[in-house]
């Protein structure tokens, strides 16, 4: 792969893979050291991306593994039975926005979530996948990709209206 | 919820942007090289290094290979010892320790032996990293020390660990050339000796 390429690849994708290894594993060496493996692979496997457009959720896909392969039991690659998602609070509307002061309290919330929970958030809305990405990564269908979303992000809407700081900050709008 | 505020949706994808990632990662990644095991045939391969040691030859000049001065790097693997020492290790070598060489081979593409002075038992993990926009394999050794792997000797640097070039945070380094590698140790201040 042509030096080029590399930096390509690497100036397009490195802040958001980092930031996705970051948030979850909340360890920022061992987040550097997944990604550079990741792009190392990613180096050596180029030719196995047919389409440049989906090279995000191929990354990602690299990355869980590294992520996964290295720091077993944090990662629960196969915990995708539904069940985490049977206790989230919040069948309400999730798409009204809320005050903007609650979102400092983001991080802390997302951590409270279950993990597949936050994942499928992080992969939406920071790693910018399409539900059809995040169906074909997550092994999900996609009507079940959409409803896990609705469903995650009624709970951390939940979350950061509840969380202490909400109250000091002015209240819930 | 307020219908003022901008939707759910986006309020999450910008709190969710991602912040920029360290000067010193994205030189590490672009660093990064293909294990020799998955390059272009051994042929092509030795057919380039022909070359270039001919082009070297024919400018009357020597390529420069070093990784640098070893008081320069010794101070950089001291400084990078420092900023994971936390980390776990996971990335151990595969049993036999004795092996480490060729685990990693397939980390940064040169083999990273084991200098005459460290027993394979002494291993207890390793990992690929960079130090400087260099490659390197770092090895933990028993006791809370570590051990840096350069595939290259350093400048300005004997056959025998110097005295300590940089100390920092109660650990000092060594460095020294073996065997056409560059070695770093990294151990307790106040240590005469490897």
């Amino acid at each position: 792969m042509s030096r080029a390429g590399r930096e390509a690849l690497v100036e397009g994708h490195l802040d958001a893979l980092h930031a996705f290894a970051l948030a979850w594993t909340r360890n920022g060496d061992f987040a550097s050291e997944v990604v550079q493996r990741t792009f190392l692979k990613a180096f050596e496997k180029l030719h196995q991306l047919r389409d440049p457009g989906a090279a995000r959720s191929w990354l990602v896909a690299i990355l869980r593994n590294e992520i996964a392969h290295e720091h077993r039991g944090r990662m629960r690659l196969v915990a995708w039975d539904g069940a985490d998602f049977d206790g989230l609070a919040g069948e309400g509307p999730a798409d009204d926005g809320v005050d903007p002061s609650l979102l400092a309290a983001l991080p802390a919330a997302l951590d409270q979530l279950p993990d597949p929970a936050r994942e499928i958030l992080l992969l939406r809305y920071q790693q910018e996948l399409s539900y059809e990405q995040i169906s074909d990564l997550l092994g999900l269908p996609l009507g079940t990709v959409q409803s896990r979303l609705h469903r995650a992000k009624a709970a951390l809407k939940v979350l950061l209206t509840g969380m202490p700081a909400a109250s000091t900050a002015g209240g819930v709008a | 919820m307020n219908p003022s505020h901008p939707s759910f949706d986006d309020q999450l994808r910008k709190a969710l942007t991602p912040s920029p990632a360290s000067a010193s990662l994205r030189a590490a990644v672009l660093a990064a090289r293909q294990p020799l095991g998955r390059r272009a045939a051994p042929w092509l391969a030795a057919a380039a290094t022909l070359l270039l040691a001919a082009g070297g030859v024919w400018l009357g000049q020597r390529p420069r290979l070093s990784p640098g001065p070893a008081r320069e790097v010794a101070g950089q693997a001291l400084t990078n010892f420092l900023s994971v020492h936390t980390l776990d290790f996971q990335g151990a070598p595969p049993a036999p320790a004795g092996d480490c060489g060729s685990w990693c081979l397939q980390r940064t593409g040169f083999s990273a032996p084991l200098p005459s002075c460290t027993a394979p038992s002494e291993v207890e993990g390793g990992r690929a990293c960079a130090v400087g926009r260099t490659p390197v394999g770092h090895y933990l050794l028993r006791g809370g020390r570590g051990l840096y792997v350069f595939a290259r000797p350093f400048e300005n640097c004997g056959g025998l660990p110097s005295p300590p070039l940089a100390v920092a945070a109660g650990l000092q380094a060594r460095a020294w050339n073996e065997n056409g590698r560059g070695y770093v140790l990294i151990e307790t201040a106040g240590r005469d000796g490897r």
